[in-house]
């Protein structure tokens, strides 16, 4: 079994997450995923990496504001986390949480993300 | 894996084939040992070619010299310290047992070490099917494959594969991947191909033009004579994440793409002549004069503390930009 | 002209091997005659490369495993190889770690027999004064 996969399952346990989608920011590429994935997927996947850059060429440098951390995004059904792993190193891996916010908010969601974190590559 | 995965037409938007007929001949052999569920290892010949080993119908590994394996990129990213690589290497890996003793000697976590396989099986997948093919091949078939399919490759007598991925990779997963990079390529304006195009670094560049630290990393390796794959061997990173890295660098200005590699099929034995030499009269006006011994003691002088391009051939290649497409390519920038 | 010649031989199988980072040609002795490098110091790698060559045409002999076709030196980050060009010559070639040594033999047996071609006009000058007799050419 890909323990890979199971470490994303893992994170499906937080309350709301609809989707879990670990992403290769370089590249672009998704890497591993879990959940009810959207067939728009790869695409945004590869646009959540350009956001990062984005972010990080005018909060980070434009600021002197550090490493970026996290990018959420609130719609009306969702909130989408985006959490860069081991941020600072280049190490360039993103980890995507699709939640519905009719069962969690931002807040919650964002704590119980950033819990399993450091455990998430182990 | 990913259940939402679906296999690619190899076709852009446009409707124009993004991928050429080699990478037609990867995807259906791979297509067909998927099936058939095959062990053993698929040799593809073209530029760069390569060997991909299967397992149970999906890939384990794919050794190219157009792209850098796992643990080149473990090494010279820094991710794992020569010494204790060489430590757990010396234990393993003649076992075919280096991924669990990296692991258990908390070097990298097991997720981890999957997901840079991953990441990298992708990118040698894209260097060798997304390159030039002309044959492609099931080599090898192992005369029995192991039951669960996790032993590393090896039950046939070969040599067992270095950091076999576990489990192995869809064949599908990994050519729609390559798929999705060509076409972003071909939609990229400016493109510094990953395989052909040289940069030099501009000694003109705005000084105030913030860098990364890893822009600056390839500036100093940009000295005329890398591409994007060369720069990916030393540095540890993809070759189609460096392509990308010194597209945006080449235009900001921070880089320029001084010379390109011609990509012919390999030696047949029937090709005895090289090509004739470019003509290039501004060469011979700057050309280094000839070496002479200057130590005549034949003690190792110590090594250059930074590279530094060879000024006269750098500045000459930067007056040259681009020299007639000898390869019949579009000129840079309209497609791959 | 003759060096220009050798230079665009040995720029060619750089262009055609993916992973070769430089290459120099020698004489059989050591002496740096042509270098297309940029990483490494060609005089001292054209010297060690004559020596290389040297033991292990003696070592092939000894071992008796026939006539010597390449010394092929093997670091953590990448290779040297070096190969005899006709009986007074050597080209040695360094590459990055995803140089495919087998490609690479393959791929250097024409540049080798051209460059020994292109050298054999020279043949016999002394080995004292290379770039004198390649400006002769």
């Amino acid at each position: 079994m890909s323990v890979l996969d199971e470490s994303l399952r893992e994170v499906l346990r937080i309350d709301g997450a609809r989707a879990a989608v670990l992403i290769d920011a370089a590249t672009g590429m998704i890497v591993a995923s879990a959940g009810d994935l959207s067939a728009g997927l790869p695409q945004a996947a590869a646009s959540m990496a350009d956001e990062v850059r984005a972010v990080a060429g005018t909060h980070g440098l434009a600021f002197a504001a550090g490493a970026v951390e996290e990018i959420a995004a609130l719609t009306e059904q969702r909130c989408h986390l985006l959490e860069v792993l081991d941020p600072g190193t280049g190490a360039d891996l993103l980890l995507f949480v699709d939640v519905d916010r009719s069962l969690t908010n931002v807040a919650l969601a964002g704590l119980q993300v950033r819990q399993l974190l450091p455990g998430l590559l182990g | 894996m990913n259940a939402a995965r679906r296999e690619r037409s190899g076709t852009a938007r446009t409707g124009q084939p993004v991928a050429s007929t080699g990478y037609e001949t990867v995807r259906r052999v791979l297509a067909d040992c998927e099936t058939k569920r095959s062990f053993g290892v698929v040799r593809v010949t073209g530029e760069p070619g390569g060997l991909i080993y299967l397992a149970d119908g999906g890939v384990i590994a794919i050794e190219t010299a157009g792209a850098p394996g796992a643990d080149v990129v473990l090494l010279r990213s820094g991710r794992i310290r020569e010494s204790e690589w060489t430590a757990a290497y010396a234990e393993a890996a003649a076992h075919g047992q280096l991924a669990a003793e990296l692991t258990s000697r908390g070097l990298i976590g097991a997720a981890e070490l999957e997901a840079v396989l991953r990441v990298a099986l992708a990118d040698a997948m894209f260097a060798v099917a997304g390159g030039l093919v002309e044959e492609c091949a099931l080599e090898q078939v192992a005369a029995h494959g192991s039951e669960d399919g996790q032993g590393p490759a090896g039950t046939g007598g070969e040599a067992p594969v270095l950091l076999p991925l576990s489990p192995p990779a869809s064949p599908t997963w990994l050519l729609a991947e390559t798929v999705r990079r060509l076409e972003v390529l071909a939609r990229t304006p400016e493109l510094v191909r990953h395989d052909r195009d040289r940069v030099t670094a501009d000694p003109e560049r705005p000084a105030n033009t913030p860098l990364s630290r890893a822009q600056e990393e390839l500036a100093g390796l940009a000295n005329g004579r890398r591409t994007a794959r060369d720069m990916a061997f030393v540095t540890g990173r993809g070759v189609y994440a460096l392509s990308l890295e010194l597209t945006r660098m080449n235009r900001a200005g921070l880089v320029a793409i001084t010379s390109r590699r011609a990509i012919r099929p390999p030696a047949d034995g029937t090709r005895k002549q090289a090509p004739a030499p470019k003509s290039q009269p501004a060469a011979e006006a700057s050309q280094p004069p000839l070496p002479r011994r200057s130590n005549p003691g034949r003690q190792p002088r110590p090594g250059p503390a930074e590279i530094a391009p060879p000024p006269s051939s750098a500045l000459h290649r930067l007056l040259k930009l681009f020299p007639a497409a000898t390869d019949g390519d579009a000129e840079a920038g309209t497609g791959s | 002209m003759a060096g220009e010649a050798l230079l665009a031989e040995m720029e060619a199988l750089r262009d055609r091997v993916s992973g070769i980072t430089d290459t120099a040609l020698a004489t059989r002795d050591g002496l740096l005659m042509k270098a297309d490098t940029a990483d490494v110091d060609p005089d001292n790698i054209a010297a060690m490369a004559s020596a290389m060559l040297s033991v292990a045409r003696t070592m092939a002999a000894e071992a008796r495993r026939g006539s010597l076709q390449e010394a092929t030196t093997r670091g953590s980050g990448g290779y040297i190889a070096t190969y005899a060009v006709g009986a007074t010559a050597l080209l040695v070639v360094v590459g990055d770690t995803g140089l495919d040594l087998a490609q690479l033999y393959r791929e250097s047996r024409a540049t080798v027999e051209n460059l020994r071609r292109l050298l054999g006009s020279t043949a016999g000058q002394a080995s004292l004064a290379p770039a004198a007799s390649l400006l002769a050419a």
